[in-house]
């Protein structure tokens, strides 16, 4: 009897923080973090919540967008809950990469529409609570209109919007109403080392709502060589009250 | 043999095999077919009765599918689509039907087709006794038939006929536009109707014991809201009947009448047994936008075409009952279902598989399967190209590792390189694969950039692969 009420409660207390919300973006979880230092700080903790970001490739990888993905996948891993994925096309996301970026691929809903509904489809599952967040791989393009109403429908119900963005001409789309706007590439190895060594990652915060683009320059280590230091901390336990341990910056420069 | 009243004269209405034999036919004279045979059976028909116990025989098959419907003047329609694995495969399926109702003593022509125009015709007119129709194969089935098998007026038939069109494949390669002018609508939603191209509803048998709701409506109403309302007292009636009966609903079915006698039927599924009035409503009010009412619906009818026991739980709190997350999420699942398909909402579940692309399979999001442990040993791509890209490694190192390499136009020097890690093909799968061999890089690009190449073949031996580069994927 003691255990049920607790669960009321607690399901009481949940509630209560769903509907303020609405009203006071500030709280405790308000932000998700990156795992990143520097750009948790710049966003003071992370990426916010209930909100909608947009994330490009670089390079090679601007149509693939395998960085820009793992990004996002580090993101969710830190959080609880299930995630939506919807793709337009065939959904070519690979359990055993999503379980290396420790996001379990048992936690994912994945969704495939019709191209012509995947914008409605995006909003109807922003409007849900049940959900953590929603990834989608945004082939079409985003009208200034459609971004607003995805930002109002991630507004209503504090689901977090992640739009991945192939750009195929390599033209950067043109601006949106999303929180944030990142370019995940990769960056030129510092070391002259021909054996492979940490991952060279240049994160770019192209837009944020209030502030000032931004880039920085991460190495994670130990990718190749040695899967299990990537892996596995993340996996089974939140480490969102812990920076992950390899977790360096090589350097920080303003753009 | 029997005979019925034709207003003019006694005319026989049906006969026997040994009275078609002497030469007896539907339609004529009474007095000519006794002259036919002398000392011929003939008693009265009764069409009447005969329609009702075409209904019976009609709901007598529900145990075969969920839908049937009586397709008067002398056949069942049975909607099988999802039903054949459980009598093992089609041709399993239609020899029991055929087993049972010939131990009632019905002689019978069957035929299983995509659409119920192709199944009417085939039956009746078909060259075999039992028809099956392969999927896509209904135009070519239909083809050879006369046009007679199209269920069309008698006097459109002698038309057609008179113009030179005998059978239904004259007809389809015809310009449309004049033969619609000369005989109507009708021919041409026939002929769609037969090969898909538009729907036919059937309507459905009701079984006894149905749980449906039924409202009509004092004005036709066409616009969204007013059919929002209407689906909620709907589904408000059904589902205090489930929670009566301690029963959810796996499959519901709407169907609006509309002022000009079509039907549009609407359904719905469910992944689980729901009786909570909020979910199914929020299910089929999401569905309104396919409902197209014309010039208004004047009834509306919503039946539980499929439902199962519920497994209650005794001991939920109200607010539980009301909002839990666990609800919300069933519910979303089942919207997302509906509105894409079923096939196209999954969740990724480990295979085992050394081959990346095999390792991993698309399992319903309802089957709540163990966490994967991870038996991955390896580092994986994120993403993985589908089909792998082609590329050309300009030069390679004596190990094997690509140095230089063309991809997305342009050159890309490689810095360093971690492999090979070798992929056997699985030869318990397949004979092909008995040798093959993959060849697996990472190579990072003087950019910064990884990719995950493979060399079909382990580089010496050339019943491994053919030695070709491919892009896998990226990190």
């Amino acid at each position: 009897m003691a255990g049920r009420t607790a669960d009321t409660l607690a399901l009481l207390r949940d509630e209560i923080r769903r509907m303020e919300r609405h009203h006071a973006a500030a709280g405790v979880d308000a932000y998700l973090p990156t795992g990143f230092t520097a750009p948790d700080e710049r966003l003071g903790g992370g990426l916010s919540r209930g909100r909608v970001h947009e994330f490009l490739g670089a390079g090679c990888d601007r149509v693939l967008l395998a960085r820009p993905t793992r990004f996002v996948a580090r993101v969710l891993a830190r959080t609880p809950g299930r995630v939506v994925w919807l793709a337009a096309h065939h959904l070519n996301l690979h359990a055993a990469g999503l379980q290396g970026a420790g996001l379990a691929p048992g936690r994912l809903i994945c969704v495939q529409s019709e191209t012509r509904d995947l914008l409605p489809l995006c909003e109807d599952i922003l409007r849900e609570r049940g959900v953590m967040a929603l990834v989608c791989d945004l082939c079409v393009p985003l009208s200034l209109i459609a971004s607003r109403r995805l930002q109002l429908a991630a507004e209503s119900s504090g689901t977090t919007g992640f739009l991945l963005r192939p750009a195929p001409n390599g033209a950067i789309p043109p601006p949106s109403a999303c929180e944030t706007r990142w370019r995940i590439g990769a960056a030129r190895p510092v070391s002259l080392n021909s054996v492979i060594g940490p991952e060279h990652w240049r994160i770019e915060l192209l837009r944020s709502r209030d502030g000032r683009p931004f880039t920085w320059t991460y190495g994670l280590p130990g990718h190749a060589t040695d899967p299990l230091d990537l892996v596995s901390p993340v996996a089974h336990r939140s480490v969102a009250s812990s920076p992950p341990a390899g977790d360096h910056r090589d350097g920080i420069c303003a753009a | 043999m029997l005979h019925e009243h034709d207003g003019r004269r006694p005319v026989v209405m049906a006969a026997d095999v040994m009275a078609r034999q002497a030469g007896v036919r539907p339609g004529m004279a009474l007095a000519h077919a006794r002259s036919l045979i002398a000392g011929l059976a003939a008693f009265e028909g009764d069409r009447k009765a005969d329609e009702a116990a075409l209904e019976r025989l009609a709901a007598w098959c529900l145990w075969l599918c969920p839908l049937t419907s009586a397709d008067p003047p002398d056949g069942v329609w049975c909607d099988t689509s999802g039903c054949a694995h459980l009598y093992d495969g089609e041709d399993a399926m239609l020899a029991i039907v055929r087993e049972r109702l010939e131990a009632l003593g019905y002689h019978i022509r069957l035929a299983l087709a995509d659409t119920p125009g192709t199944a009417h015709a085939l039956a009746r007119f078909g060259r075999e006794r039992d028809t099956l129709v392969p999927s896509r194969g209904t135009a070519a089935a239909l083809d050879p038939l006369p046009v007679a098998a199209l269920r069309l007026p008698a006097e459109t038939c002698e038309g057609l006929i008179r113009l030179g069109f005998t059978r239904i494949g004259d007809l389809r390669r015809t310009a449309r536009a004049p033969l619609a002018r000369r005989f109507g609508d009708l021919l041409m939603r026939r002929l769609d109707e037969a090969l898909g191209v538009r729907p036919e509803p059937i309507r459905p048998v009701i079984p006894p014991d149905a749980i449906r709701a039924q409202r009509q409506m004092l004005e036709p109403i066409g616009t969204a809201e007013a059919l929002a309302v209407v689906i909620g007292e709907l589904v408000d009636e059904i589902s205090e009947i489930l929670r009566q009966r301690g029963q959810g609903a796996r499959q519901l079915e709407l169907v609006c009448e509309r002022v000009d006698g079509t039907l549009q039927p609407v359904r719905v599924g469910t992944a689980s047994p729901v009786d909570q009035p909020a979910h199914l409503r929020r299910l089929l009010q999401e569905r309104i936008a396919v409902i197209e009412p014309g010039f208004g619906i004047e009834v509306m009818t919503l039946t539980v075409s499929h439902h199962e026991a519920r497994q209650t739980t005794g001991d939920q709190t109200v607010l539980e009952r009301g909002q839990a997350g666990g609800g919300d999420l069933a519910c979303l699942v089942d919207r997302l279902c509906n509105r894409v398909g079923a096939s196209r909402v999954f969740r990724l579940t480990p295979r085992a598989s050394q081959i990346p692309e095999r390792a991993q399979a698309q399992s319903p999001v309802t089957q709540e399967a163990a966490e994967p442990t991870s038996t991955f040993s390896f580092v994986r791509p994120i993403r993985l190209l589908d089909p792998p890209k082609p590329l050309r490694v300009e030069a390679g190192t004596e190990s094997g590792a690509p140095q230089r390499f063309v991809w997305d136009g342009r050159t890309h020097r490689v810095r360093g390189a971690d492999g090979p890690e070798r992929i056997q093909g699985e030869w318990w799968l397949s004979d092909s694969e008995f040798h093959a061999a993959r060849d697996y890089w990472i190579t990072e690009t003087e950019d910064g950039e990884r990719f995950w190449l493979y060399r079909q073949g382990d580089g010496t031996h050339s019943w491994t692969g053919d030695g070709a580069w491919f892009l896998h994927g990226l990190f």
